[in-house]
C-alpha cells in the first residue's frame, strides 16, 4: 500500500510503503538497533512495516492481532525508528499512516474498520485527541466514520 | 515491566506529545486488569455490533468495496474479473436494490445500465460522477474512472489487429535513427 510521508529535511512529500514483514526479519531489525522496543517479541502477531518507496530500511512499525469472534483489530505496538522521533526527526506522519492502514484493514476484514489498543494511561488523553479515539473503559477504540476520517487523512 | 522500562527512557529524551506523534506505547496490565479491560471492549463491541442498522452495514460493505478496488488499482495487470462491471454489480448487490431501481437513481436507461454490468457497453465519465454521488463520495468518481482505463490501457496493448490496420493508414512517419 503507498502512503505520503513529510520530509522535514527535503520539506517534501515522499512516497512510502506498508507491506507486512516476515517473522525471521524481526530479528535482523532489532539488530540493527534503530528502534527501542524488541520486535522480535511480536512474532506470534502480524508485523508490518512502513520504507520509503523501494527502500530498504523500516521508518516505522506496527504490530496487530486479530480478534475474529469480535470484529475487530487490536494494535499491540506501533514505533517509529530513532531517527523519526521527537522535534528533530526526519519523517512525519509514520505513525499515522499505520494506524489508518490499520483502520483500512479493518474495513477490508468486514470488522467495520473497528481498531483498538491499550495505551500507558498517561497517553490516552493525546491518542483521543489526535487520533479521535474513544474511551471504552480502560482501552480505545475506533470504527465507522471515524476511521474513515483516519484513513482519508493518512492514506 | 519491559515496555515500562522502555517507556521511561523515552521520557528522558522526549515529550509525551513527541511520543504520541510517533509510537503507540502499551499499557502492561496485570492479568486482572487486562481480563476487566477486555470483557468491557467486548462488550461494547457486542453493543456496536446488535445496534448496527442495515444502513451502517451498507457504509461498511461500500468502503470494504472501495478498498477492494484500490487494491486492484494498485496492482499491474488488468483481470477480467475486476471490471467497471464487476464492481458495480457488486454495489448494486450490497445496495439490495433491483437494478431498475439503481438505473432510475443514476439516470439511465435499464438496458444500458446492464450492458454495461456485463461488459458489453463501455461507462464514461457522466456515470463515474453520478456513481460518486449516489455513494454519497464514499467511491470517489476517480475511483470509478481508474477501471475505466486500465481495462482501456490493456485492449491498447493487446489489440494487435486494429493496431496494424490503423497504423497501415498512417504516411511520413518521423524518422529515427539506428
Amino acid at each position: 500500500m503507498i502512503v505520503k510521508l513529510y520530509d522535514n529535511f527535503t520539506e517534501r512529500e515522499i512516497e512510502a510503503d506498508i507491506q507486512e514483514v516476515e517473522h525471521q526479519a524481526l530479528k535482523k531489525i532489532d539488530n540493527t538497533r534503530r528502534f527501542n522496543f524488541k520486535w522480535e517479541e511480536e512474532g506470534q502477531h502480524e508485523v508490518y512495516l512502513i520504507r520509503e518507496l523501494n527502500g530498504s530500511l523500516p521508518l516505522g512499525l506496527m504490530s496487530l492481532q486479530g480478534i475474529p469472534n469480535e470484529y475487530r483489530l487490536h494494535i499491540n505496538l506501533i514505533e517509529s525508528s530513532k531517527e523519526n522521533v521527537g522535534k528533530d526527526k526526519r519523517y512525519e506522519r509514520v505513525a499515522g499512516c499505520l494506524i489508518a492502514f490499520a483502520a483500512r484493514l479493518a474495513f477490508e476484514r468486514k470488522y467495520d474498520g473497528f481498531i483498538s489498543l491499550t495505551p500507558k494511561s498517561e497517553l490516552i488523553e493525546l491518542y483521543v485527541a489526535k487520533y479521535g479515539f474513544k474511551k471504552i473503559g480502560r482501552q480505545l477504540a475506533i470504527f465507522g466514520p471515524d476511521a474513515l476520517k483516519i484513513i482519508d487523512k493518512y492514506l | 515491566m519491559k515496555h515500562d522500562n522502555i517507556f521511561k527512557e523515552l521520557r528522558k529524551k522526549y515529550t509525551l506529545d513527541e511520543i504520541v506523534d510517533s509510537m503507540l506505547v502499551p499499557a502492561e496490565l496485570s492479568e486482572a486488569k487486562e481480563n476487566q479491560a477486555n470483557a468491557e471492549l467486548r462488550a461494547y463491541r457486542m453493543k456496536i455490533l446488535a445496534g448496527m442498522t442495515d444502513e451502517d452495514r451498507i457504509i461498511s460493505d461500500v468502503l470494504r468495496l472501495r478498498f477492494q478496488i484500490e487494491n486492484y488499482l494498485s496492482e499491474k495487470e488488468f483481470n477480467n474479473e475486476n471490471t467497471f462491471g464487476k464492481y458495480l454489480a457488486e454495489y448494486i448487490r450490497i445496495l439490495n436494490r433491483t437494478r431498475r431501481e439503481i438505473a432510475d437513481n443514476l439516470a439511465l436507461h435499464y438496458t444500458k445500465l446492464s450492458r454495461i454490468i456485463n461488459d458489453k457497453e463501455e461507462p464514461n465519465i457522466e456515470l463515474c460522477y453520478r456513481l460518486e454521488r449516489h455513494s454519497s463520495e464514499l467511491i470517489r468518481s476517480d475511483i470509478w474512472w481508474r477501471l475505466i482505463i486500465k481495462k482501456q490501457a490493456y485492449i491498447l496493448l493487446e489489440d494487435e489487429k486494429t493496431k496494424l490496420a490503423e497504423q497501415r493508414k498512417v504516411k511520413n512517419p518521423i524518422k529515427l535513427r539506428a
